[in-house]
């Protein structure tokens, strides 16, 4: 389990994170959105040890990650900004992976690689983007790690390729139990995937939930009543947003269950119509009834 | 603590796996360069007796580039913000990469000075003609890798504190060389634009006043009625250096130091030491996150920025103290001015990538330039008066003398040789000169002084009656001794022959008094490898009759092998004729009978006891001579086909 508690992190007189509380529990795949500045990256590097924080506490199974290559053993970071020895070939680089990772499974990082026609003996950088990103990323789950963070971790991927490589993630979690870290600025990228989602804003955890929660006690509701009808008529409601066209009103409910059903069926709707809300859109709603404006965020 | 919580072995692989080129570089090039040099030296010359200059000079110059490349090289993660996450977020400890990387430049800076020595090793076996003691090349290797690690963990202390490749040489420099160049710039006149000090002298004694001295005025006939005389010498840097700066201040500043390689060793060791454990600290402490910039603040940039000018503003210093004040250095000082500021903007834009504030700059150079002149002023030497009773030993340095190793403390010997030296002129002619250095007070002085026959006389014999100074030399055994030569044109004299044994035995049953009139053909040289330098002790064989016929048979044996193997293509330039006392430039315009005679004589004993004489000719820039008994016969042929010339000589 990951701990953090009350992080800080500045640079020169900007606080990038501040008091950053969160806790990510074993077995998940977590999902850090945030705008670009927004301080994901440098939470990454701070939890991999990379660098120091400030202030406050961040624990990987209740030890400290900061320069223990213990602890190290059981973590992997694929940052956004990709690295390799220039005249590395994909072996190479899984090899330099064998010789730091106890656990590296070399036999998986070439199945891996035959997955996704990854030539081992070709030099990395003759490697197009997307390629070398997937060559950091398989070596990454060769590790056998119990926590890996991936920085920005479909960019560069076609959507092929994307939606191979969450499947190995899922099957990499479901087989060894393994934690995923990943950001994205992009919601949509990390919707399908994630358990866990952190909206990370001015240096702190703005807002966090689980996804299959958000997406099922959320619902935008399209309805029109044969009367006039404003706000106050669906005050009995959780509502989130209310927008009215004509004699159309969309309403985004929260906490909306089988009562809120029949309350809205009891009251001879003309058009009744249940709408199903995309990551972003709750995130939208969710935001705005926060009092901010989401378009800030991402 | 386990060992490998200390290094990581595979991260070492790996990393070194990866620097392959510049390791292999660093590992082959310089000693194959070296070694080349080497070979030149070997195939250009006949006899070819290095120094331990010659053998190392390569990897002197390499000492200051490829320990700091190593460094940079194998921590050069820390650069790169990609490179420094990829190797960061590795299961490795900072104390680890630190330690595995410092351990495996050690390695391979070693493994490069093994390889030269080597290398070296194998020149010197293959060549008969290289003349050397084998300790001079374990010697190089022993203070070519401490000199080699001490850079490189000076480099690592550079890399742990900056984040770009610039500044790591930059405060490397800092780190090798500010606080030694500090200290020469407080104690060294001669570094301040004075090559010899002005020395007041104070003899008390009748016995070191001056025979021939005059004053030019009354400050002197003041003084000289004081027994206070006015003279210059060099006051020798006692201090132990580094090697990387020793180097530098005798090339650049031209500042001499007394002997002191064995300190200089230890003071490297010490201090690598000593810089591994800082840098590990500071590595410890170093922040991933700053990269390709100078440091992490702006405080410590202009901080480091400021001590980089502090050897230019200490030269400035001496120039403008040397100035007299008008319109040109005037000028030349706002030149100086408008360097400085541009150095310090080109570092900005090198290091930062940006120009720092003008008035920051401005007011880090005045508080550089208020300290430089403060201590300048402070440390300025005042004109002192030495005190010919307190001069605690005295060494002469001379070929001619059995040893230069050995010191004497007779107040006789010293008053005498100081009434020479305040001497103005020489007292009839000149015959040798002596290097002299006095130890006084726990410092060195050096001068020289021209004596004449009958003052050499008096040196030598008291220095050869000397209980201290014979005691003081005896410290050379005849197994120092690596090689022999005879005669002016240094012929050697085989290690395994009998006249090499029957030399070596004069020397040792001499008890360091050596026969010291001078017969060119018989003086014989011993060279002796020690304190990181080849000297030679000189003395004369020709009151040993036994010894004098080996060495006329090795001279016409060593003839007779030319002469068997002669080639159309050899070139003599020149023939020289003598005796036992002296020799002449002989010049004919047909050599042929001459030749005739030398080779019809040359297999014909020589009786030591009878008059001979000998013939040296020089065939592609080798001597050879010859002797023989038929010394009539011999001036005939000289009389009828050519004409000695008395003024040439050729060396």
């Amino acid at each position: 389990m990951i701990r953090i508690d009350k992080l800080s992190k500045k640079y020169d007189k900007d606080y990038v994170l501040n008091d950053l509380c969160c806790s990510i529990k074993d077995n998940s795949i977590y999902g850090l959105v945030g705008a670009n500045g927004s301080g994901k990256s440098t939470l990454l590097r701070i939890i991999m040890g990379i660098y120091e924080a400030d202030k406050g506490i961040i624990s990987v199974d209740d030890e400290s990650v900061y320069d223990n290559e213990v602890i190290k053993q059981k973590m992997v970071f694929i940052p956004d900004d990709l690295f390799f020895y220039p005249s590395y070939t994909l072996l190479d680089t899984a090899k330099y992976y064998e010789s730091m990772y106890r656990n590296f499974d070399m036999n998986y990082l070439k199945e891996l690689a035959s997955t996704f026609n990854l030539e081992l003996n070709k030099k990395i950088s003759t490697f197009s983007k997307g390629m070398k990103r997937q060559c950091a990323i398989i070596c990454a789950i060769a590790t056998n790690a119990d926590y890996m963070f991936f920085d920005e971790t479909f960019d560069g991927l076609d959507p092929v390729i994307r939606n191979t490589m969450k499947k190995v993630l899922i099957k990499q979690m479901n087989k060894k139990n393994t934690t995923i870290v990943m950001t994205s600025h992009n919601l949509r990228e990390l919707e399908d995937i994630c358990d866990n989602l952190g909206l990370l804003y001015k240096g702190g955890i703005l807002f966090e939930s689980e996804i299959d929660t958000l997406k099922t006690n959320m619902v935008k509701v399209q309805i029109s009543l044969d009367r006039d009808f404003g706000e106050d008529d669906f005050k009995d409601f959780d509502i989130l947003n209310f927008k009215k066209q004509g004699s159309v009103a969309t309403i985004i409910i929260k906490d909306f269950d089988d009562k809120n059903r029949k309350r809205l069926e009891k009251m001879n709707p003309i058009i009744l119509d249940y709408l199903t809300l995309t990551l972003e859109e709750v995130f939208i709603y969710e935001m705005e009834a926060l009092g901010y404006e989401f378009n800030k965020f991402i | 603590m386990s060992l490998t919580s200390l290094f990581n072995f595979s991260y070492l692989k790996e990393n070194l796996k990866r620097s392959k080129a510049i390791v292999l570089l660093c590992i082959f090039l310089i000693p194959i360069i070296n070694g080349i040099v080497y070979l030149m030296g070997a195939v250009n010359n006949t006899s070819f007796m290095p120094t331990i200059g010659d053998l190392s000079a390569i990897l002197l110059v390499s000492m200051y580039v490829i320990p700091v490349i190593l460094s940079i090289t194998l921590f050069g993660f820390v650069y790169k913000r990609k490179s420094c996450d990829f190797i960061a977020a590795m299961p490795i400890s900072k104390r680890q990469i630190f330690l595995t990387n410092t351990v495996g430049g050690i390695l391979v800076l070693l493994l490069m000075q093994f390889f030269n020595f080597i290398f070296l090793l194998i020149i010197s076996l293959l060549f008969n003609n290289i003349f050397l003691d084998y300790k001079m090349l374990f010697d190089i290797f022993l203070i070519c890798s401490v000199a080699y690690i001490f850079v490189f963990t000076a480099t690592n202390i550079a890399v742990s504190l900056s984040s770009n490749r610039i500044t790591t040489v930059v405060v490397t420099l800092l780190v090798l060389f500010l606080v030694p160049f500090i200290h020469t710039f407080i104690t060294s006149d001669s570094f301040r634009g004075n090559s010899y000090d002005m020395v007041y002298v104070l003899c008390e004694d009748e016995a070191c006043q001056p025979r021939n001295f005059e004053c030019y005025d009354i400050n002197c006939e003041a003084n000289r009625k004081k027994g206070v005389y006015e003279v210059n010498m060099n006051k020798l840097d006692n201090t132990t250096y580094t090697l990387p700066y020793e180097v530098i201040k005798s090339f650049l500043f031209g500042v001499l130091s007394s002997d002191n390689g064995n300190t200089s060793l230890i003071k490297m060791l010490v201090l690598s030491v000593l810089y591994i454990i800082i840098g590990l600290i500071l590595f410890k402490k170093k922040k991933f996150e700053v990269v390709d910039t100078s440091f992490k603040s702006e405080r410590m940039h202009i901080f480091v920025r400021s001590l980089t000018t502090v050897p230019i503003i200490c030269i400035y210093y001496i120039i403008i103290k040397n100035m007299t004040i008008g319109a040109s250095d005037f000028l030349t000082m706002i030149f100086l001015f408008i360097l400085i500021i541009t150095y310090l903007i080109i570092y900005d834009l090198i290091t930062r990538k940006k120009i720092t504030n003008f008035m920051k700059m401005l007011a880090s150079l005045i508080v550089v330039a208020i300290v430089v002149v403060f201590v300048g002023e402070a440390s300025w030497r005042k004109e002192e008066t030495l005190n010919i009773n307190d001069i605690e030993t005295m060494t002469f340095d001379n070929s001619n003398l059995s040893s230069n190793l050995g010191y004497t403390k007779d107040r006789d010997l010293i008053n005498y040789t100081m009434s020479i030296f305040l001497d103005n002129m020489i007292e009839g002619e000149a015959r040798d000169n002596f290097l002299v250095r006095i130890k006084l007070n726990s410092d060195v002085y050096s001068f020289n002084i021209t004596v004449n026959d009958e003052q050499y006389q008096y040196i030598t014999n008291k220095l050869n009656s000397d209980k201290d100074y014979l005691s003081s030399s005896k410290a050379v055994k005849s197994s120092d001794v690596f090689a022999i030569s005879i005669g002016e044109n240094s012929l050697y004299v085989g290690k395994d022959s009998n006249l090499y044994k029957m030399i070596i035995d004069k020397y040792i049953n001499s008890n360091g008094i050596l026969y010291k009139e001078y017969y060119p053909l018989f003086d014989v040289q011993l060279y002796i490898y020690d304190d990181y330098d080849v000297s030679s002790i000189n003395f004369n064989v020709f009151d040993d009759k036994e010894i004098v016929d080996e060495v006329i048979k090795l001279y016409n044996m060593n003839t007779k092998e030319y002469l068997d193997n002669v080639r159309e293509d050899d070139y003599i330039s020149s023939y020289f004729i003598g005796d036992l006392i002296e020799k002449e430039y002989f010049y004919s315009s047909d050599y042929s009978e001459l030749n005739k005679f030398i080779v019809d004589s040359i297999e014909e004993a020589v009786d030591v006891n009878k008059d001979f004489k000998y013939v040296e000719f020089c065939v592609n820039g080798k001597w050879y001579t010859f002797v023989t008994n038929k010394v009539l016969e011999l001036d005939d042929i000289i009389e009828r086909i050519g004409d000695v010339d008395e003024n040439v000589y050729i060396d």
